[in-house]
């Protein structure tokens, strides 16, 4: 499963990439979109007309209301002819006492000008009332010295669509910017490790460029270099076997196993136990000399691998150290 | 992904048909509306099937553009459809009266013309009639919002529907002849409701 491991491989690396620096990238990627998309939808809005004044009294066609005091409650309203200007109707009479009746009247002007209500009022007789008088005034609506009576509407407002197609090309850049930027993070860092191999000058490189770019090849060095010469001691063994259980327990998902559990899984695997099966074999030759370029080669696998944090209660379960880390090789 | 294929594919419809009324306005705006009823229904064939306001919003304007070209009545038509309440859902309530503010004016343009054309008030009476019901309506509900923006332009409209019915033709024949009506005229709109009636 080549592609497995490859993908597994990649999102190790992208995990091991700083999180400040991945936020970074994404806050600024995310902050450099909001305002080309807010421009190119700032015409998508329409600002509402100013409201037009409306006339303080009723206009022709306009329902309006008036209440008249009158002595008799049977007044009806005068039969309506095609030249009517006035449209009167009587909602209501109430008695007010004293042989007063209120009479509550709609009206709606047909032409505007200034009229009677009473005009409109009839007696049981067919007379017109006339009296009390009570003007109304009717208004017009349409503007003065207009071409025609009625207006008519253009096209409403119409802003621009949201950029949706745009947006898509946008975030496609965006997400693939980010993610190569997130590479070639990955890729800086590994040329910075390779570089570090040659011994650089002692005033080149500071505390903190060291830190950065040291390799688990260069944590487990000076071990397997004592190793080599079998001047190792417990303690160091047990230091050496931790680096390996945390970098593969890590790897090879055996963290939740204890130590000899996952010793053994450490040691069937023919990647991760290879420098144990190393050490152990050159252990077991009190009179051989190992070569650097030996030392090289069983360092090899873990050249490109970046030196892990300092393990810690949290990240670790089981905390390691040469009373419980299982010394497979041989003092 | 999931958004793409909800929302996302309406708003790329969407992209496409507001260019598309775009284009439609420019050309109403320039007075060409027979371009700007062609640019309108492909404005409305561009929208998303689900998107109804949208397509909604875009018939109202293909049938004000319609009846500037002359066609009232079948502006009118088109509109009733729209308004009819066994249509789907209801319309929000101001695309309700901006279609009712549009079908209000197609009925008056196409009675003014008719009132010229024809000697006849059966030919016109009810379209004045519904016009003005719907001024009158629309007038109702515009003062009763904080804003009233419309109150004024539906009080206008109304009162010049009345005076429509009210006027004597001599005195209307002599009166400028709005675009819409002289446009409707021009298109012949008492044969084409001659042909309805019968």
């Amino acid at each position: 499963m080549p592609v497995i491991q490859a993908t597994k491989d990649c999102l190790s690396r992208l995990r091991s990439l700083p999180r400040p620096l991945r936020i970074r990238a994404a806050a600024i990627l995310s902050l450099l979109l909001i305002p080309i998309l807010i421009a190119l939808w700032r015409n998508a809005f329409d600002s509402p007309p100013p409201p037009q004044a409306l006339p303080a009294l009723p206009t022709v066609g306009i329902e309006a209301f008036e209440t008249l005091t009158l002595e008799d409650p049977s007044y009806k309203v005068a039969e309506v002819t095609n030249n009517t200007p006035l449209l009167v109707r009587i909602t209501g009479i109430e008695s007010v006492g004293d042989g007063a009746f209120q009479y509550r009247l709609s009206y709606k002007g047909l032409e505007k000008g200034v009229f009677n209500l009473t005009d409109f009022i009839v007696k049981p007789t067919g007379e017109r009332l006339k009296e009390p008088i009570a003007t109304v005034t009717i208004e017009s609506a349409i503007p003065a010295h207009s071409t025609y009576a009625a207006a008519w509407s253009g096209p409403p407002f119409q802003g621009r669509a949201f950029p949706y197609r745009l947006s898509l090309i946008l975030c496609s850049i965006a997400w693939t910017g980010a993610g190569a930027f997130m590479f070639w993070q990955q890729w800086r860092q590994q040329q910075a490790v390779l570089s570090a191999q040659t011994p650089p000058s002692p005033e080149a490189a500071s505390t903190d460029d060291v830190l950065n770019t040291q390799t688990l090849a260069d944590l487990l060095r000076p071990l397997v270099e004592k190793a080599a010469d079998k001047s190792i001691n417990a303690a160091e063994k047990a230091e050496l076997e931790g680096i390996l259980f945390q970098y593969w327990g890590k790897d090879l998902e055996l963290d939740h196993l204890n130590s000899v559990e996952q010793l053994r899984r450490i040691l069937e695997h023919p990647d991760a136990g290879a420098l144990l099966r190393t050490i152990e074999q050159w252990l077991y030759q009190p009179d051989s000399l190992i070569t650097q370029d030996e030392i090289n080669e069983a360092l090899e696998s873990y050249l490109g691998i970046p030196s892990p944090p300092p393990a810690s209660s949290k990240q670790s379960p089981v905390e390691l150290s040469h009373s419980n880390v299982s010394t497979i090789i041989p003092t | 992904m999931a958004f793409h294929f909800s929302y996302g594919e309406r708003l790329l419809h969407a992209e496409k048909s507001v260019r598309l009324r775009l284009l439609a306005q420019t050309a109403e705006r320039a007075q060409n509306y027979k371009k700007a009823v062609q640019l309108y229904l492909a404005a409305e064939n561009a929208a998303h099937p689900k998107d109804s306001l949208l397509r909604v919003r875009v018939r109202i304007d293909a049938a004000r553009a319609l009846t500037m070209a002359g066609a009232p009545l079948e502006a009118a038509e088109q509109l009733d459809l729209l308004l009819k309440p066994n249509l789907g859902r209801a319309l929000p309530e101001r695309l309700a009266a901006e279609a009712k503010a549009t079908l209000a004016s197609s009925l008056y343009f196409a009675a003014y013309a008719l009132r010229i054309e024809t000697p006849s008030a059966n030919m016109w009476q009810s379209e004045i009639d519904e016009a003005t019901h719907l001024f009158q309506d629309l007038y109702q509900s515009e003062i009763k919002t904080s804003s009233k923006t419309l109150a004024s332009f539906y009080a206008r409209n109304l009162e010049a529907t009345i005076l429509l019915a009210r006027v004597r033709k001599g005195e209307l024949a002599s009166q400028p002849l709005p675009p819409a009506a002289r446009a409707a005229l021009e298109q012949g709109v008492a044969s084409k409701k001659n042909v309805k009636i019968e």
